[in-house]
């Protein structure tokens, strides 16, 4: 899941893949803005089959954070 | 935390004060790129106009007028509404600014809609909340999408905006739909 979120991030944001581990967030990735955001949550929906609720959004501020949802959604 | 109406994780919305009117508040409405995409502001706006305004989202019920407040500084970062409420029909049209520039990255205006569409939905049991933007406006419009509101026309050439006429995307979502994706009921098929 880790790898496939990366890749989201990665083609989303315009940084390679290397560039990318948990800690990432719109605060160590510049191209991260808040219309950037929008596509990612966007992205993710459709490339896992999944829908996130507005907390869940709110909530996903960084690529761990991301991941810690996706652990939610699947429990 | 001041008169709290509703909280959210960064910011919270409550009733306008005076003392919102006496900030910057009309300030943002004469700004060019806040008003850009916003359909009637091509006009200086002015603090004694804004005290207007602010008068009269007092005491009525057809429009839910909510300041939105940076809850780790307690700044006046925004303003935003539900209005041509129908208690009828029970739909209303949704609508905000985020006025202060340095609150404009970050998901600040996605969570005012998510908390404004929860007061909606929740408080006021509205059936249907009516959004849309300017086709241009690219943010607004992923944002809308994001939230799940359905794109149910387009008004053509609608807006003036920097030099040419655009459409404006109408948009709206069920209260149903809102409920199921968020948890309150169980998912529609």
């Amino acid at each position: 899941m880790k790898e496939k979120v990366i890749q989201v991030v990665s083609r989303v944001m315009g940084v390679q893949v290397a560039e990318l581990d948990e800690d990432s967030s719109p605060d160590t990735i510049p191209a991260w803005d808040s219309l950037k955001h929008m596509n990612l949550v966007l992205a993710l929906e459709e490339d896992l089959g999944i829908q996130f609720s507005d907390t869940q959004i709110i909530e996903m501020s960084s690529i761990g954070l991301i991941l810690e949802i996706l652990k939610e959604i699947k429990q | 935390m001041y008169n709290a109406y509703i909280v959210g994780k960064n910011i919270y919305l409550r009733h306008p004060t005076e003392e919102d009117v006496l900030g910057k508040w009309h300030e943002w409405f004469s700004d060019d790129e806040t008003t850009k995409y916003i359909g009637d502001r091509y006009w200086p706006n002015s603090k004694e106009a804004q005290y207007d305004f602010y008068k009269s989202s007092i005491g009525g019920r057809s429009r839910l007028l909510l300041s939105i407040i940076d809850n780790a500084t307690e700044k006046h970062i925004g303003t935003c509404s539900l209005s041509n409420i129908s208690w009828l029909h029970r739909y209303c049209d949704m609508a905000l600014v985020i006025g202060e520039k340095d609150f404009r990255s970050g998901s600040y205006a996605f969570e005012c809609c998510s908390l404004l569409l929860k007061t909606a939905f929740l408080r006021l049991n509205m059936k249907t909340v009516r959004g849309g933007c300017v086709c241009v406006n690219k943010y607004t419009e992923k944002l809308l999408k994001v939230l799940r509101f359905e794109t149910v026309g387009i008004y053509k050439e609608m807006f003036w905006v920097d030099g040419k006429y655009q459409d404006y995307v109408i948009s709206m979502i069920k209260q149903e739909d809102w409920l199921g994706r968020n948890g309150y009921t169980p998912k529609p098929k």
